[in-house]
């Protein structure tokens, strides 16, 4: 398994523990918006995931313009946590 | 920056259900600390009255949500009239009920800010003795 599909693989599984969504890992599309007509979320969902990120991967999301590109989707979040990770 | 009521207008809660006495520290946006006198007479207010003569325990977190909102509000002053609510509170524990004649003394600090949401940790004392702590998120309007 490559690394890129291991930090989807972890994302995905971050947003259900953190947002205790009742659904599996496979009924995310990788794609679609978190917020919104996607997956639904909302912005405390959106703080949880801040606290999340700082949490597990040490990823700090300043402000809600940076939340607003990182949480565009999960395809867009992980690229956010690898282009951040370790700096 | 200190004061005794100063920034109360900022609540909208009015007596009996206003929990906080007199306003100590407060760096608006970040933190504050605020002091609230339990006296008699209150142990119905709120959905669980206390069993003794004290504020009942529910009403420890509602009084470090009223602060924290002042901490949260004060940061927009003049900016025409703050209104929020509460979001989510996590991992809250009160431990005693404060009895009427003890100071119960609040100290809400800001943990982090997204936007308009303002993630809170708070502690409740009375004295040295830990009463209550938890965290609670506040959105602003």
């Amino acid at each position: 398994m490559g690394d890129d599909r291991i930090l989807r693989d972890q994302i995905k599984d971050l947003i259900i523990r953190r947002l205790r969504l009742e659904i599996s890992p496979a009924e995310i599309d990788e794609g679609a918006p978190l917020f919104g007509d996607g997956l639904g979320l909302d912005s405390i969902d959106a703080l949880e995931l801040v606290v999340g990120l700082e949490q597990e991967f040490g990823i700090s999301i300043p402000d809600e313009d940076v939340g607003k590109e990182a949480f565009a989707s999960v395809e867009a979040l992980c690229n956010y946590v690898e282009q951040h990770r370790g700096k | 920056m200190s004061g005794q009521g100063f920034f109360f207008h900022l609540l909208p809660h009015r007596p009996p259900f206003l929990f906080l006495d007199r306003i100590i520290e407060l760096e608006p946006g970040k933190e504050i600390v605020a002091l609230k006198r339990v006296s008699a007479g209150e142990e119905m207010v709120g959905h669980f009255p206390s069993p003794g003569d004290g504020l009942p325990v529910s009403l420890i977190a509602e009084a470090m949500a009223q602060a924290a909102s002042l901490a949260a509000t004060s940061a927009r002053e003049g900016e025409g009239p703050p209104s929020g609510a509460y979001a989510s509170i996590k991992e809250m524990q009160i431990l005693r009920e404060p009895r009427s004649g003890e100071e119960l003394w609040l100290r809400m600090k800001l943990l982090r800010q997204y936007g308009r949401l303002f993630e809170f940790h708070g502690e409740a004392k009375i004295g040295e003795e830990l009463v209550g702590e938890g965290e609670l998120v506040f959105h602003l309007y």
